[in-house]
């Protein structure tokens, strides 16, 4: 899981450096760069998954295309460099990985305990150049060969405990890179807009509705971990109904109480079916850590309220990680409501307020209590609202 | 650092005039946005009150309660809950001195004695005075502290 990201020149990032908890949220108002700190990641990941394409390339992130580093870079200053940092936790074996991106290069960072592995490439880059470290540098025992993304070990005294240590070393070494490997992301842009599918290509990072459909109908038990919860948020199971002999796929729900008649997803409110492609996310084995935005768009407060126990149940007996922007008060209440009631602790949480001062986001992090308390309290929330509620309801002096 | 007694919740819901409603309302929103602190003991008549407030069919009030909730009570920074048994006890010649229901704004402030009690009880304000308790009147604490003039 990610542990800390260090972000320096992107967007409206000038310098920050923001921890990642098994839930993560970020708060604060339109345009402050909540969103870059995931699309940091996701254009370091692009880089991971295919270094061998230009600069620019590695700003389209498949649902969004940035522009290029020249409409990332802060403050359109092609002089400055992108650095992205991802810092994972001990249980992903610890370590960082990144980049310093320039206008036709790359400096890739790997830190992995005492081995820290450094080189300067251009972009696009095959892959083509390794690297030779002696590890521990101390005393050399193993070789490790790196091209930027991942190693392979060798023992300089083969002997048979010596090669299996080669083998754990290596597997530690590429584990940061492979963590970011594991990064998903739930954009704002999602649902399914038609009621069958059948099963298509997969990009790296599917949000097409095709391909999100495909991760449900490949995934044998998807459309049942997706009931489970769908039934829990919504009273509504969701099933998938396949034409015998056939590949299409149609996506069904049905109201547990009330209605029970089934019918397409496409058909249920759309708070249900964005809600959907977000658990299809969620669920897909491949992926740890999945960055959501706006989990709330189209859902009434008390949907808001009950997805909110689910993400926290997700995240505490799943093993998932989850990061979310926001602009629901509702959200962040109901977060805040799970720590309360000891489904969350505080070392779950990390909440971050984004605001933008002048050109540069600032990340403030709010600490809260295991009596679901937050620093500074939530009237970034208010505010705008009270200012419209004086002017209708505030009496005159 | 402040103990503020239940006036707060009468002039939000309107009881006491439209001007100390607007006041009142003016504290919640300002409250935040200052260098203060409130101690709140869990349970009492005046955490009571906030939560009816929240509640309220009073649309003003409501969104008053609401605000005080979501900006000042879940402030980490701002709101110091104690629970009531965490409290230090009376004095008992004192304590014969004061209404039984206020007892607790007084215990809370004895757990934090650089905090002010505000309140509106003239009675209150001279038994405190005369046993050097730190005490405002609302008027003083609205004003001195919050730029609401009175």
């Amino acid at each position: 899981m990610l542990k800390k990201v260090t972000i320096q020149g992107f967007r409206s990032i000038d310098d920050a450096e923001v921890e990642f908890r098994p839930l993560t949220v970020f708060f604060g108002p339109t345009a402050s760069g909540k969103s870059s700190v995931f699309y940091s990641l996701l254009t370091l990941r692009n880089f991971i998954l295919n270094p061998n394409q230009s600069v620019d390339g590695l700003f389209q992130l498949g649902f969004l295309n940035l522009g290029g580093f020249e409409q990332c870079v802060f403050n359109h200053d092609t002089t400055r460099t992108i650095r992205v940092v991802a810092q994972v936790d001990s249980a992903s074996g610890g370590g960082n990985f990144g980049f310093v991106l320039g206008k036709a290069d790359a400096e890739i960072i790997s830190e992995v305990d005492t081995l820290e592995m450094r080189a300067k490439v251009p972009v696009p880059y095959a892959m083509s150049q390794t690297w030779a470290h002696d590890y521990p540098p101390e005393t050399g025992d193993f070789a490790v060969n790196w091209n930027g993304f991942s190693s392979t070990v060798s023992p300089k005294t083969p002997t048979a405990e010596s090669q299996a240590d080669a083998v754990t070393l290596a597997t530690r070494f590429n584990q940061p890179a492979e963590a970011l490997r594991r990064i998903d992301v739930c954009p704002n842009r999602r649902g399914f807009f038609k009621p069958n599918y059948s099963p298509s290509a997969l990009t790296p990072t599917p949000t097409t509705e095709d391909e999100v459909a495909t991760l449900i109908i490949n995934d044998s038990s998807s459309a049942s971990r997706i009931s489970i919860d769908t039934v829990e948020i919504f009273d509504r199971d969701f099933r998938l109904h396949v034409i015998p002999g056939t590949a299409t796929v149609f996506l069904q729900t049905t109201e547990q109480t009330g209605a029970r008649v089934p019918g397409y997803l496409v058909n249920d409110g759309f708070g249900v079916n964005q809600v959907v492609y977000m658990l299809a996310k969620i669920h897909r084995p491949e992926s740890e850590t999945i960055l959501i935005e706006e989990p709330e768009v189209h859902l009434h407060p008390y949907v808001i309220r009950r997805l909110s126990r689910v993400m926290a149940r997700l995240v505490t007996e799943e093993n998932r990680q989850l990061a979310f922007t926001t602009h629901s008060e509702q959200f962040l209440v109901s977060i805040l409501a799970c720590l309360k009631e000891g489904v969350l602790s505080p070392d779950h949480v990390a909440c971050y307020e984004v605001t933008r001062d002048g050109k540069k986001s600032r990340f403030a992090r709010k600490e809260v209590s295991e009596d679901g308390r937050i620093s500074g309290g939530l009237s970034s929330f208010t505010s705008a609202e009270m200012e419209d509620l004086k002017t209708l309801v505030a009496p005159r002096d | 650092m402040f103990v503020v007694n239940e006036w707060l919740w009468s002039d939000v819901a309107g009881q006491n005039h439209e001007v100390r409603r607007a006041q009142a309302t003016a504290f919640i929103e300002e409250f935040p946005k200052r260098d203060h602190r409130l101690v709140l003991v869990k349970g009492s008549k005046f955490d009571h009150k906030a939560w009816r407030a929240c509640s309220s069919h009073d649309e003003r009030t409501a969104r008053a309660g609401k605000l005080f909730a979501v900006n000042i009570r879940i402030d980490l920074d701002r709101c110091i809950p104690i629970e009531e048994v965490d409290l230090p006890r009376l004095d008992e010649a004192l304590a014969a001195q004061v209404n039984p229901d206020d007892h607790y704004l007084l215990r809370a402030q004895l757990a934090f004695p650089e905090a002010f009690i505000a309140t509106t009880d003239q009675r209150l304000i001279d038994t405190l005075r005369a046993h050097q308790t730190p005490v405002l009147t609302r008027e003083d604490f609205l004003a001195t502290h919050f730029g609401i003039a009175c």
